[in-house]
């Protein structure tokens, strides 16, 4: 379902979800909307464990930052400590039970951030997006920057491929050991990278240009996105999701901000 | 402004700008992910791999400098970001914002170099040090969203290290790409090489002496500053008292001297315990009393630098003999004896009164 939603209405869902949890920052609500987000892969039907070590990473990454949160953080009601009392030593490093709530509140933050943008990134086609973004008034032309930026992605990471292996076959191996080392490394592949990316801005401006490109103030479409009244209902949504988070914030809606 | 400036956008720098975004974006990803490894490797959830941060801002100086007009460098670091959202950035939607701003920033840093043609050492100066703070801000905008509680001094040495990986290689490694970049004719019509078409290994060494030595003074010149002089502008035995009063103002303890008070207290918290000791200190009641509360005013909020808050009976703390701000290590305290031990706050900065 989330496919054929409107690019631009996603676009906007995935600024109004990371603006709302900025503006009510509750643990509970930051929760509420990743179950969402979750349940949004679901009904998508895009595979949460497509790439399982990147879901690995972030898990350790947001408990990770539980962790700091939870030792930075010395106020609240003290539940225990990291390292006990010992004869005359400590107790040392105090977790609070403010010291969780903050806790949950970065890391399920972080979770639902990366979670929506992934499931944004998953159900929003590129080419789409910039002809939606068209329809908003933004001229074609700079729209069509992102399309040839996503376009050319495949041919950088096969010319990337190509480089390595043309430096291997030369004898120089890649190292990361010491900052001259670095340099050195980033200069033997990013130089004949950036040459040959380069090399091609004039062909593809000229074809370009002379296929008309930026002649009219419009243009036409092979795929065009559209706007449905099902885009207008998720809109009016999203507009109510931004709407409760301000009304929480400022304490409006007391009933609901003793449960979220 | 150079006529340069003045001119629109052509098809041929919206292919450049998105060329170089694209690449960059996507070789940003693979950074950003190495940071992240370096970051869990040591523990921490941020602040080591920021020593690569300015790989990251390199790409928007090459976008800037190429397409010398305004706005480039905002608009190459949004079509950046959205590159790295498409190609799995762990930092979702986020990156988007963090490279907007770093553009931004170097386009307020090309606004004062100006044009990188006329090989002027003070324009390569500002350039370089807008890149090495384009690298920093990352710090900043990252922690607005992700991280809180971090101590301001933690966030001064991290974004020190960012700038310094900003100078290094979004200036001084950018400024040598490009001149590869003029040397190899793939720049046509900008950049104007700043070396001679010969040059010793020597005179290298010596030409970058003022960089080395620009850098060596920031860098032990921001430590100074952040370790020994910011302290003062930021006093952790300091706290406002505000909201319905006639007077606002900031406590220190030397305003109250001769008034403080000794009490014996003991924290009984659920789990933990503190013997009974003598603290020293102000009254809370004589540091509102100071700021004089409005008639229609029923109580304090009382918010900690972590952003613990508690909100405790007006008339009761103007009452209470036993409630009082005292110092300790870390900043001012509320030894709050007749209360919970919860209500017993750490690093105390506002008192607001509603």
């Amino acid at each position: 379902m989330l496919h054929r939603l409107n690019p631009s209405l996603k676009l906007a869902g995935l600024i109004i979800i990371t603006t709302a949890i900025l503006i009510y920052p509750s643990w509970r609500f930051s929760g509420l909307l990743l179950l969402l987000t979750i349940f949004g892969f679901k009904a998508s039907n895009v595979p949460l464990d497509v790439s399982k070590r990147r879901i690995r990473f972030l898990m350790t990454f947001s408990a990770l930052l539980f962790a700091f949160q939870v030792l930075m953080t010395v106020n609240g009601t003290i539940l225990f400590f990291v390292i006990p009392k010992y004869d005359f030593m400590g107790p040392f490093l105090p977790v609070t039970d403010f010291g969780i709530e903050k806790g949950f509140e970065m890391s399920l933050r972080f979770l639902l951030v990366v979670f929506s943008s992934m499931l944004f990134v998953s159900v929003t086609d590129p080419t789409l997006l910039a002809h939606s973004l068209t329809r908003l008034r933004i001229p074609y032309r700079y729209s069509f920057a992102l399309v040839i930026a996503l376009r050319f992605l495949p041919l950088f990471d096969i010319e990337n491929k190509t480089v390595r292996m043309a430096q291997r076959s030369r004898g120089i191996s890649t190292s990361v050991r010491g900052m001259s080392k670095i340099l050195r490394t980033i200069r033997y592949t990013f130089f004949p990278l950036l040459v040959s990316a380069l090399s091609r801005v004039d062909a593809l401006s000229l074809s370009m240009d002379g296929r008309g490109f930026g002649h009219s103030r419009t243009r036409t479409y092979l795929r065009k996105s559209s706007w449905t009244a099902i885009d207008s209902s998720v809109l009016v949504l999203l507009s109510m999701l931004l709407l409760a988070s301000i009304l929480l914030a400022l304490g409006f809606l007391p009933q609901i901000s003793a449960i979220i | 402004m150079s006529s340069e400036q003045k001119s629109t956008i052509t098809t041929r720098d919206i292919v450049t700008i998105a060329i170089l975004a694209s690449l960059g974006g996507s070789l940003s990803t693979f950074v950003g992910y190495l940071g992240n490894l370096i970051n869990l490797s040591l523990g921490v959830p941020f602040g080591a791999g920021q020593f690569m941060a300015g790989l990251h801002v390199f790409w928007l100086i090459l976008i800037r400098v190429i397409v010398a007009k305004r706005g480039t460098g905002t608009m190459g670091g949004l079509v950046k970001g959205l590159v790295e959202l498409f190609t799995g950035s762990t930092h979702g939607l986020v990156i988007v914002a963090v490279s907007m701003v770093q553009g931004f920033l170097i386009d307020l840093g090309a606004e004062i170099g100006g044009t990188p043609h006329n090989n002027d050492n003070a324009s390569r100066l500002a350039w370089w040090l807008s890149a090495g703070i384009a690298a920093a801000s990352n710090v900043f905008v990252l922690q607005a969203f992700y991280f809180s509680g971090a101590h301001w001094i933690l966030l001064a040495v991290i974004g020190l290290l960012a700038f310094s990986s900003g100078v290094i290689f979004a200036g001084y490694f950018a400024w040598e790409t490009l001149e590869f970049l003029k040397d190899s004719r793939v720049l046509s019509n900008s950049f104007s090489s700043i070396r001679p078409p010969t040059v010793s290994r020597k005179r290298v060494t010596y030409r970058n002496i003022p960089a080395i030595a620009l850098i060596i003074f920031i860098t032990v010149g921001s430590l100074y500053y952040t370790v020994a002089v910011a302290q003062v502008f930021s006093d952790p035995y300091s706290c406002k008292v505000t909201g319905l009063v006639e007077n606002p103002f900031t406590y220190t303890p030397q305003a109250f001297v001769g008034q403080e008070v000794t009490v014996q207290a003991e924290l009984q918290g659920v789990n933990i315990h503190l013997d009974p000791a003598n603290y020293t200190g102000i009254l809370l009641s004589t540091i509102l009393e100071a700021a004089i509360p409005m008639a229609e005013t029923t109580g304090v909020r009382i918010v900690a630098r972590d952003g613990y808050t508690i909100l405790l009976d007006l008339d009761e703390v103007m009452t209470d003999t036993h409630l009082l701000l005292s110092e300790a290590e870390d900043g001012l305290w509320l030894i709050a004896s007749n209360y919970d031990g919860a209500l017993w706050i750490r690093m105390v900065t506002t008192l607001e009164v509603y």
